[in-house]
């Protein structure tokens, strides 16, 4: 992310130090990113997945 | 997308996007991000609030902020945003609980006409992929431009 923070959080007229901002939001996504790993490694999608006929279920 | 929904900040990768939502309880920073999963061209969309006054961002917080269809359709815009720039890719979307599963499942149902338009969508739904239904409760959702062309 190339774009300050600093001046995104004052545009949005939001008050955050950018520094605890930062932490959060990388401990944040980086939890997400982890729960979606463990998900989607589990339960891998479909890889011709633009030919509906190969699926089952309602279309 | 005519839908309102909120002005958008989007970093210069197009990879995060900030907006504030402004409702009952004030104003509440959103933040989405897409993050490459360890699939290849499958990226992740997280989405999260901010509290502005400890900077704690509660992945499980439920705004209630009287805006729930703004903030979908805003989440959405990014979406159009994100496959501007990466048409090829898949992007996944999991909710942190079943309730707000439930949610983005009645946003895509209600807005199924014009998604369809542009997006084919998968769920995960009883331990196997199948195209999305408003019938069926989902555990994820994934979705896919369907050409390289979207209009934003």
């Amino acid at each position: 992310m190339k774009k300050d923070i600093n001046k995104i959080l004052a545009d949005l007229d939001i008050s955050i130090d950018p520094e605890l901002y930062r932490a959060q939001e990388e401990k944040l996504f980086a939890e997400k990113l982890a729960r979606a790993n463990e998900f989607l490694l589990k339960n891998p999608p479909p890889l011709d997945f633009f030919d509906p006929s190969k699926f089952t279920g309602a279309a | 997308m005519q839908q309102e929904r909120y002005p958008v900040k989007a970093a210069d990768d197009a990879l995060s996007f900030w907006f504030t939502s402004v409702g009952k309880n004030g104003r509440i920073l959103k933040v989405i991000k897409y993050s490459r999963t360890g699939i290849p061209g499958i990226y992740n969309l997280g989405f999260g609030d901010i509290c502005p006054n400890t900077s704690v961002i509660d992945d499980h917080a439920v705004s209630n902020n009287g805006d729930h269809k703004k903030v979908l359709v805003t989440v959405a815009y990014t979406i159009y945003t994100f496959f501007h720039t990466r048409p090829d890719v898949l992007v996944y979307i999991q909710g942190t609980t079943s309730a707000r599963n439930r949610l983005y499942r009645i946003g895509i149902f209600n807005n199924l006409h014009l998604i369809e338009a542009d997006f084919n969508i998968l769920g995960y739904h009883q331990d196997k992929w199948i195209p999305f239904s408003g019938e069926f409760p989902f555990d994820g959702f994934l979705i896919k431009s369907k050409n390289n062309t979207l209009v934003l």
